[in-house]
């Protein structure tokens, strides 16, 4: 037919062949085409310079990262965080200032407290070992997969379906322990009991235990706890149990523990245990358990520190969001190396297993609370109201764990603070 | 008599520029304004035995090298040392009469050699800063870290050790003369007058013997001197004093108990700036952040905890 066609055209019988389509528009249709394969391949063969979505070589962050503890014979974790914004920076196009700023101006700037004098705002900080949720924290699920972290670790910063910070790694609290024995006998001077906690591992216990009650952990470790609440039934019942189960007020825990006054200290959170492990002596071992509470319960109280994207510009955004992943990620590791936290990514969880220093019983004494954790990040303003019933409990509490407060006057202490800080 | 308004005027700026030149001259370079009071340079008089002061004890201490002395080095100068001191005097062609003034600080120095080990190369260009170290008893001058000139030192006395931080030196002065020599720099060292200085006491260099100030030779202070500018960095290290860990540490508390806990906030990685020895602002801040990364409490035990941890409570 096509063959036909032609032949009649070819004739040049007017009217009996019309063309398919004019030559002039054959030939814009070839150089179309001819410009969208060249188009196509470049963009395959070419590497692009920046991030595939966005050039951000205009952008300018502001980022406020934390000073990070230097233990003696590791590195300096501040060298770490310059390389990885400086290979940023070369890979992005990027320009970024780094600012340390001080745990507590973090706070403020999410409390909404705002940040002092000439300070420039960040568009990314990193939110501290008690972090908590601003209204200005963005979603970064969209750029974020949370599937990429742990459930516990993405949960804690999940709201209505929004990732609201890039997690870095899971900092938990519980009790050291001096194991002069870890096989399991139980330590000098007890009954013979031989007790696991934490569902792994079997720990001496201890007989004897230091605490402070002006540590922010010592009331978090219980009242933050899933279904328990800040109330004052709930802080009485604790400090009666905790007068029962450790004891007296030990003026100088940590010097008590130095000299062998005590076995165990609480709270402890893995700056402090990481000092412990480095300065006790070989021939005592120190392990880690979950501290016990009025409950029964004996979990690991825990949080998970992130970095907080708080720009909404789609450019600043994407930077943010993706130095803070490298950031978070860096953090995680190095959390994992040198404190023995676990690191939030789920592809990480080899350098906890390999490189934290645990033993395999200590790994899971922590996995387990942090596997079936429904800890979540508080609010700004309940994270602060919570800050100052700590404060004005103190002096009760210390009142009655030294012996100078019957139960009966602590407990009209602690109504009449709670009357005090009573929520409008 | 009226005076003429203008003429009034005139003779208050007179005045107030009279009281500004003198108060300047109070602390020019020929009068220092850091003078220890348990430096004095006034002479020793025996009609006023026995009298109690820093600069017997260095009194002392060359009467026994030269032989004319065997008691007790102390800082009481009684009749036993103004016996002495007439034997020296006598022995030396001066007046036997027991005073102890410049002339004989002069005559006691005779003799003594200074080691004249110093480089002749001019300085390279850069940072320069001192380092003084109490327990080797030398002064070493840094130029961009690298030690350049070392001078021996004498350094204070076990009762009143040399302040051990990092300072500052905040003036200069020549023509001292007495105890301080042919120079003097000033340290900001908060809570006292001291500095490094020149001396009529050359025997006492390479012993403890000044009452914390660093002591050079007057021909190494004169070098140095040129050497160093004001805002010259100067860091001492060495032997401590007895720490109070029980007092009370606030903002503005100053003393050697606060230079080491900002040598342990920097040592665990929360610099506060220079080691100068006060809580300011900055220290304050990073104790809190300390505190806070060790989950610390914010109350009376904080200061405690940290001082444990950085391994500085038995110190």
């Amino acid at each position: 037919m096509a063959k036909g066609l032609l032949k009649q055209g070819n004739a040049g019988t007017p009217g009996a062949y019309r063309p398919f389509l004019k030559k002039s528009f054959r030939r814009f249709l070839a150089v179309v085409t001819l410009f969208l394969v060249v188009a196509t391949l470049s963009s395959c063969l070419g590497r692009p310079e920046v991030p595939e979505k966005y050039d951000l070589r205009s952008v300018r962050l502001v980022v406020w990262d934390a000073l990070q503890v230097k233990f003696p014979g590791y590195d300096d974790y501040s060298e770490e965080v310059s390389r990885v914004i400086q290979v940023f920076c070369r890979e992005t196009g990027v320009t970024v200032d780094l600012r340390y700023a001080e745990r507590r101006e973090v706070l403020d700037l999410l409390s909404g407290a705002g940040v002092a004098g000439t300070i420039q705002k960040p568009h990314i900080v990193f939110s501290g070992e008690y972090p908590v949720i601003s209204p200005e924290l963005q979603d970064v699920g969209d750029s974020v997969d949370p599937g990429l972290f742990l459930d516990a670790a993405a949960n804690y910063w999940t709201r209505d379906g929004k990732l609201l910070g890039i997690p870095a790694f899971v900092h938990w609290t519980g009790t050291a322990v001096k194991c002069p024995d870890i096989s399991g006998q139980s330590a000098e001077g007890e009954t013979g009991e031989d007790e696991s906690r934490g569902g792994a591992g079997a720990v001496p216990k201890p007989s004897r235990t230091g605490y402070w009650t002006d540590s922010p952990l010592f009331l978090r470790c219980v009242l933050d706890a899933p279904g328990a609440s800040w109330d004052a039934d709930s802080v009485i019942r604790y400090a009666k149990w905790v007068k029962d189960s450790y004891g007296p007020l030990q003026d100088d825990p940590l010097s008590a523990w130095q000299y062998g006054q005590v076995d165990a200290l609480y709270p402890v959170n893995p700056y402090l245990y990481k000092w412990l492990k480095v300065t006790q002596a070989e021939e005592v071992p120190v392990t880690v358990i979950p501290p016990e509470t009025p409950s029964g319960e004996s979990r690991f109280h825990y949080t998970v520190p992130a970095y907080l994207v708080l720009c909404e510009d789609g450019l600043e955004k994407a930077a943010a969001v993706e130095l803070g992943r490298r950031l978070a990620r860096s953090l995680g590791r190095w959390a994992a190396r040198t404190l023995g936290c676990i690191p939030a990514l789920v592809n990480d969880m080899s350098v906890f297993n390999l490189e934290s220093g645990f033993d395999y019983d200590e790994r899971m004494r922590i996995w387990d609370s942090v596997s079936v954790g429904e800890a979540a990040a508080p609010l700004a303003s309940d994270y602060l109201q919570t800050v100052s019933l700590t404060g004005a409990l103190d002096a009760p509490l210390q009142s009655f764990f030294s012996g100078k407060a019957t139960i009966q006057s602590l407990e009209e202490l602690i109504y009449e603070v709670f009357s005090r800080h009573t929520r409008p | 008599m009226r005076v003429p308004k203008r003429l009034g005027s005139a003779a208050a700026v007179a005045v107030l520029i009279l009281f500004l030149l003198i108060g300047r001259g109070a602390a020019s370079p020929e009068n220092p304004a850091f003078v220890r009071n348990d430096e004095p340079s006034e002479p020793l008089v025996p009609s006023r035995i026995p009298i109690t002061r820093n600069d017997v004890y260095d009194l002392k201490v060359r009467l026994t090298e030269l032989g004319f002395y065997s008691g007790p080095i102390d800082d009481v100068y009684d009749e036993a040392t103004v016996n002495a001191v007439k034997a020296f005097q006598k022995s030396y062609w001066l007046t036997p009469d027991g005073v102890v003034e410049k002339t004989t600080w002069r005559a006691l120095g005779h003799g003594v050699l200074r080691p004249t080990t110093r480089g002749a190369e001019p300085l390279p260009e850069g940072v320069v800063e001192i380092e003084v170290d109490t327990t080797t008893l030398t002064l070493t001058l840094l130029v961009d870290g690298k030690p350049c000139r070392t001078y021996p030192i004498a350094g204070g006395k076990w009762t009143d050790l040399t302040p051990v931080g990092e300072w500052k030196i905040v003036d200069k002065g020549y023509k001292v003369g007495g105890p301080f020599g042919s120079r003097w720099m000033a340290l900001n060292v908060p809570w006292g007058n001291y500095g490094i200085h020149g001396t009529d006491r050359p025997w006492s260099i390479g012993s403890y013997a000044s009452a914390g100030c660093v002591r050079m030779f007057n021909e190494d202070i004169e070098e140095l001197y040129d050497l160093v500018e004001i805002g010259t960095r100067v860091r001492i290290k060495g032997y401590l004093p007895k720490l109070n860990w029980d007092r009370p540490f606030t903002y503005g508390t100053e003393g050697q108990e606060v230079v080491l806990l900002q040598e342990g906030l920097r040592q665990f990685g929360f610099d506060a700036g220079a080691c100068d020895g006060i809580l300011g602002e900055r220290t304050e801040a990073m104790l809190y952040e300390m505190a806070a990364v060790f989950g610390f409490g914010k109350g009376r035990t904080v200061v405690r905890d940290l001082i444990t941890v950085m391994g500085i409570r038995g110190r």
